[in-house]
């Protein structure tokens, strides 16, 4: 293995963040036209160790071999200059300037700024990969796929041949998704080196032809994909064997807790999210939600939350033993106090629904502040609730006055979730909740779904895993173009059918 | 490989000890005065005597001690004033306008009602004028952010030319007093602050609302709810918060409690009210508010420091020769040391080959890597 | 940690030298009152060096301390700068008072309401509102005013601008009724008006058929502000220019447009060479000596310091430009200020001027009741109005004809 000369190869490299070690002693080498996974769960140190590559973090002990020579990378720039390229998951792109000007920007080329060689160049890029590409679009109109292709062209275009990708597809629908896969496999065949960092198995089983695993900062191994399976890697990753099983009890009892009719709901600038939405959740059963991103899946939780102005239509909230009531007109403060409950992770995970600055408790608070009478606000209840959710849902944080912000991914969601669910609604809706998460950290909160779902809380769950919603929900709910195209029984529907409905609607083009 | 490490790399600190972080403070402040020491000897001064002087023209006497209290009363007030509005991350830059407008309400009721109430009502109903006319400066620009999204920090910077316009025109015009003078007549004695150990009242009236202003952030909804709001709009209306209400009725307060400073400047230490009543308080308070990262306690501190500085300056002056101007540039160094060593708190350099084992850290890191570091 | 040690070290020996130094002061002022021999006098500036206006003061301070140095009596001067008004001039004179100084004294019009707030709490120190008026109602037996009569050297600076405009009628450079002056005026304030008017009525001695435009622009002393008013009245065909304002901008816009003129405080003709014939000055050596003589000697300062002109001293002229004063102007000023020390010549004769075409038999002198419409003590007598006779501020605020102002906004 040492005789032959990699593209990468990391010797005895070791990152330490005050007293803890990010990266242990880790040896791993990657060749030319290889697609390599680096599979971990959250903290494993697989981010930092590409950082490491990307000229982020300079390692504390060990060498960098590129093509089998030490280097030094201690910035971005050598890192380019050893054609080197990381894509971020935060992209790092300029709104207000064009796809031309961002792939260029910091270059530091001779003479005018020659568009017309820049588009060209992005064009002939395009065409060998198989990108699509507007290279004077601005980057505040492009669609999040459309600003990853962006930053992908950036590296290629500094000529990069090692290419690091950060959870390329946490953001992609699938069908973005495979066209991804489809431009790394065109890259890969290019001849060029890919790393992708994630944890989601079946993408990896899909694209990569190497697979290796960070386990708490320790290089585990390197397995081919082709002589792997999702169950080992799993076991590498975590330690021990795991059950992939989500548990689906049969519902017992269902009641129809929610029934939305003719819902219909314009968007500021007057475009028509949803388009006459109607469906009943039953109390315990869960129902998920299945749809091209930007279907209405988002524009539906707001506006039953009393986020959004409605239209038209109604939304009939019948609570375990008392009366049917209207949501419509009602404020969110109103409805949340009726007991139904929003978990919804956004795309930046903190900027709605969690305070970043404010510890545990300042976040549980968030659901409480304004209860009770007089000027004070409770701060014990809130106390109580986050050392519950702390211990109920194992969230790893020094105290629950510790910055929510500086907690992981995996920590923030929990106790998101754990908040909505610690209220006993009696609807909960849940969006994106396992976004980005780790295997391990993703089964905790489908179980804890279904526990609610048990104790008979009708809840919505919109996804993005299509194999999860068939697994995990009773009924399913597709959405296209802010209307319903479909409502499935999980357990007899499959991953085609729901593919289908996603994309068509009674002949309808879906926008 | 060692020396090709870059020679100075940045690291993230992570929960640096309590103890830790205010030596590095004491640090900064101890550099900063030796650096002070410095501009002392360009400008022809033993340092240790300008230094000795600064404090015992400030606190080695009496009247000294009165002087700094007297100074640092309006700098309190104003940057507890401005607390909640930086909480909610609303750059009200205003605050000099808001204090203008106040001293301008108190002094209508010091000039027209002086002998038509006995001096505690007339005194309670200047305070309460200064409070409104502060507030409604404030809520201008307030109002204009809340429903057209305007940018509230030029807004209020602009309203402060304005109030002190008002004030030069109502000098020279209504309400001057010996024609030409360009001058407003002294207050009766009813409508002067009294005094309490030498010093106007107001030090006691900043001193409750320091109180008001730790428990009305730290223990209240109102106070929750502006927090909120400065992490994200979204959140707040998300937890059912009303954005424009909160944004509005905070900078109500915020001007409100300006205006009140602007009633003590006017009536407890001028007597009289001139454009200039701000005297730029209103900007200096922004530097106490941050310093003291919107601690009311530690801006009682920081005022008192500030005030020390700004006496001590004139005692320099007068018995050292030294230009005030040389103080003001001590404490424009004091300040920046102040600012400048939370830098060293949150980050650490490493040179070159060495502390490898040592809180060796990232220069740019990721809320995940932190947080799990944190976990364990 | 040993960074930290080294830090805390340091930081204890600075204020270990800091009560040290603390102590040294302290001591100091014990010294002072055991040997009686320096007596702190302390000055509250509105300016500094770089203010003509304020450099005034500080050569008349620097001359009365050489003057009280041959009588025996040590003066140490403080001063304080650039605050014209308010806490900070409160502050000044706490900080002078509290060093020690037997006699604060307040430069600037503006800084008495503050000065007053202070005086009570330091009744060992005289406190001097200069120029400005409030002693006398204000119960302190500490506070006292003082305005020499610089209206006699405004006319006798303005018989010089007189002469100038003469002569450049004589010589056939302009016409007689084309001789204007333009004067840039602080304030429509007493001090003021009685400033053009007395300087008119010395130009219009000796040049019958001059007139007079001025235009106020609302400050002491705004350079930029001087010089566009300054070029405004040239444009509006003033052929000489005058100033109540701090600055030297009116004079290098007269010389920039070929335009003699006069100045306030302190010469001027090294600004402008070619422009600036003279100037009239407080000389306020008389006063610093009077009232630190006064107090050294335990007498009691007079609340106002009236009545003292150009006989005394206390008002002065600058040095003559001859290159651009008219031929005999040194000759005439001399004259003419002869007459005003004996008492020949009174500035404001009641025979020289009109108001609304009628010569003016009555007006009073003082404000009693607080209203600040004079209304009391007559100061039109024996054929003239009686200027700083009463009080030494100015209180002449008649509007003659012949002088036309183009703005009162201020």
């Amino acid at each position: 293995m040492s005789e032959t000369t990699h593209a990468v190869e990391f010797k005895g490299i070791t990152k330490r963040f005050g007293s803890n070690v990010a990266n242990d002693s880790v040896d791993l080498y990657l060749d030319r036209g290889v697609i390599m996974s680096l599979l971990g769960e959250n903290g494993s140190g697989k981010t930092t160790l590409m950082n490491m590559l990307a000229g982020i973090y300079f390692p504390d002990e060990g060498e960098i071999l590129i093509d089998g020579k030490p280097v030094t990378i201690k910035s971005p720039k050598d890192a380019f200059d050893n054609k080197i390229g990381m894509i971020h998951q935060h992209f790092k792109l300029v709104d207000v300037f064009t796809a031309a000007e961002n792939i260029v920007l910091g270059l530091k080329e001779e003479g005018k700024l020659d568009r017309k060689a820049i588009s060209a160049k992005v064009h002939e890029i395009g065409e060998r990969y198989g990108f699509e590409i507007d290279p004077d679009k601005k980057i505040y109109e492009m669609s999040v796929s459309e600003k990853q292709t962006v930053e992908i062209i950036k590296v290629l275009y500094r000529g990069a041949d090692i290419l690091i990708l950060d959870e390329p597809t946490a953001v992609l629908t699938p069908q973005e998704t495979s066209k991804l896969f489809k431009i790394l496999r065109a890259m890969r065949d290019d001849g060029k080196s890919i790393i992708l960092i994630t944890h989601k198995l079946n993408e990896v089983m899909e694209i990569s032809d190497v697979v290796a695993v960070l386990r708490k900062g320790k290089y585990i191994g390197a397995v081919k994909t082709a002589e792997t399976s999702e169950k080992e890697l799993t076991e590498m990753m975590v330690g021990h064997k795991v059950s992939l099983n989500i548990e689906r009890p049969d519902p017992v009892d269902p009641k129809p807790r929610l029934t939305v009719a003719g819902l219909t709901v314009k968007d500021t600038e007057g475009m028509t999210k949803l388009d006459d939405v109607g469906f009943i959740a039953y109390g315990g059963e869960i129902l998920g939600i299945a749809g091209i991103a930007g279907s209405g899946q988002k524009e539906l939780l707001e506006s039953i939350a009393g986020l959004r102005h409605i239209s038209k239509g109604s939304i009939i909230y019948t609570p375990e033993g008392k009366n049917p009531a209207e949501l419509v007109g009602k404020t969110p403060m109103e409805i949340k106090d009726a007991g139904v409950a929003l978990a919804f992770v956004p795309e930046d995970r903190l900027g709605m629904g969690l305070v970043g600055g404010m510890g545990m408790t300042g976040n549980m608070m968030l659901r409480s502040w304004n209860k009770g009478k007089g000027i004070f606000v409770d701060t014990k209840g809130p106390e109580k609730l986050a050392e519950q959710v702390l211990v109920n849902l194992d969230v790893k944080t020094p105290g629950i006055d510790y910055p929510v912000r500086k907690l992981s991914g995996g920590n923030v969601q929990k106790v998101l979730v754990g908040r909505e669910i610690a209220q006993s609604p009696s609807v909960l809706m849940s969006a994106y909740a396992v976004r980005g998460l780790d295997i391990h950290t993703s089964f905790t909160i489908y179980n804890m779904m279904t526990e609610e779902k048990m104790k008979g809380v009708a809840v919505i769950f919109v996804g993005e895993d299509l194999d999860v919603l068939l697994e995990l929900c009773d009924k399913i709910l597709v959405l296209c173009g802010g209307k319903v195209s479909g409502l499935v029984d999980a357990r007899k529907s499959t991953k085609e059918e729901i593919g289908l409905l996603m994309t068509k609607l009674g002949g309808k083009e879906a926008n | 490989m060692k020396e090709k490490e870059p020679l100075i790399r940045l690291t993230r600190r992570q929960n640096m000890a309590k103890s830790k972080i205010w030596l590095i403070r004491l640090g900064a402040l101890v550099f900063a005065i030796i650096l002070g020491g410095l501009v002392f000897i360009i400008a022809g001064a033993n340092p240790l005597t300008a230094y000795g002087t600064i404090l015992s023209g400030s606190l080695g006497k009496v009247t000294g001690v009165r002087q700094v209290v007297k100074t640092a009363v309006p700098l309190l007030g104003t940057a507890l004033a401005l607390a909640p509005c930086f909480a909610m991350k609303f750059w009200n830059i205003g605050a000099e306008g808001q204090i203008t407008m106040g001293a301008l309400a108190a002094t209508f009721f010091a000039l027209n009602m002086a002998n038509s109430m006995p001096s505690p009502i007339l005194l309670i109903v200047m305070g309460i004028a200064s409070i409104i006319f502060g507030a409604m400066w404030a809520a201008i620009p307030a109002i204009f952010k809340a429903n057209w999204g305007t940018n509230e920090t030029l807004f209020t910077l602009m309203m402060n030319y304005i109030a002190i316009g008002i004030v030069g025109w109502l000098q020279g015009g209504p309400w001057e007093g010996k024609p030409g003078s360009q001058i407003i007549p002294m207050f009766e004695k009813t409508a002067v602050l009294p005094k309490v150990l030498g010093v106007h009242i107001g030090w006691i009236i900043v001193l409750l609302i320091t109180i008001f202003m730790y428990i009305y952030m730290s223990k209240t909804k109102h106070g929750y709810e502006i927090k909120v709001l400065g992490e994200s709009e979204n959140t707040a209306r998300y937890a059912g918060m009303n954005v424009r209400k909160v944004t509005i009725r905070t900078a109500c307060l915020s001007g409100g409690i300006a205006g009140l400073v602007g009633f003590m400047v006017a009536s407890g230490a001028n007597q009289t009210l001139y454009s200039d009543v701000a005297g730029g308080v209103g900007f200096t308070a922004i530097t106490v508010t941050w310093l003291a990262q919107l601690n009311p306690f530690a801006m009682v501190a920081i005022s008192l420091m500030l005030a020390v500085l700004s006496k001590g300056a004139s005692s320099i002056q007068t018995t050292l020769g030294v230009p005030a101007s040389i103080s003001d540039i001590i404490t424009g160094i004091i300040l920046l040391c102040m600012l400048g060593c939370e830098f060293f708190i949150n980050y650490k350099m490493i040179f070159r080959g060495k502390e490898h084992h040592e809180e060796a850290l990232p220069l740019v890191t990721k809320p995940e890597i932190k947080g799990e570091e944190a976990a364990k | 940690m040993k960074k930290f040690l080294a830090v805390l070290l340091i930081f204890a020996m600075v204020f270990t030298f800091a009560a040290c130094g603390g102590g040294e002061t302290n001591e100091g002022g014990g010294d002072e009152q055991a040997t009686d021999t320096t007596y702190k006098v302390g000055m509250v500036c509105i300016g500094d060096d770089n203010a003509a206006y304020d450099r005034n003061f500080y050569m008349a301070a620097d001359a009365a301390k050489e003057r009280l140095a041959g009588e025996g009596i040590n003066v140490e001067w403080v001063y304080t700068y650039n605050h014209p008004e308010g806490d900070p001039v409160a502050t000044d004179c706490e900080e002078l008072a509290g060093a020690g100084c037997i006699a604060v004294f307040c430069n600037s019009y503006g800084m008495e309401p503050a000065m007053l707030t202070v005086a009570p709490d330091y009744p060992d120190t005289v406190f001097v509102g200069m120029t400005n008026e409030g002693s006398w109602k204000d119960d302190l037996p500490n506070t006292v005013n003082a305005f020499p009569s610089i209206y006699e050297g405004r006319y006798l600076a303005g018989v010089a601008a007189g002469m100038k405009l003469q002569d450049m009628i004589d010589n056939g450079e302009i016409k007689e009724d084309e001789a204007v002056i333009g004067y840039v005026g602080a304030y429509t304030f007493a001090e003021v008006i009685s400033g053009y008017t007395s300087f008119f009525l010395g130009a219009r001695s000796v040049c019958p058929s001059v007139t007079m435009k001025v235009e106020f622009i609302g400050s002491w002393g705004d350079p930029t502000m001087e010089a566009n008013a300054a070029q405004d009245l040239i444009d509006k065909g003033a052929k000489l220019i005058s100033q109540h304002s701090d600055s030297t901008t009116p004079a290098t816009t007269a010389q920039s447009n070929g335009v003699p003129h006069v100045g306030y405080n302190i010469s001027m003709s090294d600004v402008a060479p070619e422009s600036s014939i003279i100037s009239s000055r407080i000389d306020w050596t008389n006063y610093f000596t009077y009232v630190i003589e006064t107090i050294v000697n335990g007498g009691t300062v007079d609340q106002d310091y009236c009545q003292h002109g150009f006989k005394d001293g206390d008002v002065a002229l600058t040095e003559l430009n001859e290159d651009v004063a008219a031929p005999g102007t040194g000759a005439k000023i001399a004259e003419v200020g002869a007459a005003i020390e004996n008492g020949e010549i009174q500035v404001f004769d009641t025979s020289t001027f009109t108001v609304d075409g009628k010569e003016v038999t009555t007006a009073f002198a003082l404000d009693t009741d607080g209203d600040f419409a004079p209304d009391s003590e007559e100061a039109v007598f024996d054929g003239a109005f009686h200027e700083s006779y009463f009080q030494s501020a100015p209180y002449f605020a008649l509007r003659i004809d012949g002088i036309e102002l183009l703005n009162e906004k201020y």
